[in-house]
């Protein structure tokens, strides 16, 4: 009763956050704001996922988290190397 | 009212610390004036509110009879890799020439800007040879 109570609380919450985070990427003046608000676009859909396998007692919702988690990182490196020198892999 | 276990609370005291610490980093990135300001706050959402929010899934995870060892690896990996994705989209943005707010003194940071400016330099003098 008590955990129901509060995951849809705290769905609810995370829901209000993922929204702030489409505002920053859409409205974001650079490019760099961009790519910081895809970084935390992702850390709260981890966080989405933990909170869905706290309510649905299950552990399927982790591994997905852990593979969102791997991808957001990746993209944010990926994204910031291309916006430094246009090429991601530094072929010296 | 049916009675409330210990297994409860504990999940749901750290599930609303990481809430509230996610809900503070992501109202930083919107509020805050300037990129790397911006990018200040994400970081300490990433890492506290999320450790928080997988410390609650590791507890009811526990308390269900499994080990929730996935949990344990999220949180590591989101350690290792949050402060080198802010680093990474800090430099970028100063290395795009994003202006910050207030006009601190980044002379300690030029020498990233000569130093890609050599590598062209060093790229020109190869072709001229």
């Amino acid at each position: 009763m008590l955990i129901s109570i509060v995951t849809s609380f705290s769905l609810f919450v995370i829901t209000i956050c993922l929204g702030m985070c489409i505002y920053r990427f859409i409205a974001g003046p650079s490019l760099p704001d961009r790519v910081a608000a895809n970084d935390c676009l992702s850390t709260n859909i981890v966080a989405l996922f933990i909170i869905l396998s706290i309510k649905f007692a299950t552990e399927v919702f982790v591994d997905a988290a852990l593979v969102i988690a791997i991808l957001g990182f990746l993209s944010s490196v990926a994204l910031s190397k291309f916006l430094i020198g246009g090429s991601i892999f530094d072929r010296d | 009212m049916t009675e409330i276990s210990w297994n409860d609370l504990l999940t749901s005291f750290f599930l609303l610390l990481g809430l509230f610490f996610t809900f503070a980093g992501t109202l930083g990135l919107v509020r805050f004036p300037d990129v790397y300001t911006r990018l200040q706050a994400p970081s300490k959402a990433a890492t506290l509110g999320l450790i928080g929010i997988l410390t609650a899934s590791f507890i009811h995870q526990v308390g269900t009879g499994s080990w929730g060892i996935k949990q344990i690896l999220t949180a590591i990996f989101l350690f290792m890799t949050a402060p080198v994705g802010a680093h990474m989209m800090a430099r970028s943005a100063f290395l795009t020439g994003v202006p910050p707010v207030g006009e601190p003194d980044t002379s300690e940071f030029t020498c990233l800007l000569s130093s890609s400016g050599d590598e062209e330099q060093d790229e020109n003098t190869a072709m001229e040879g």
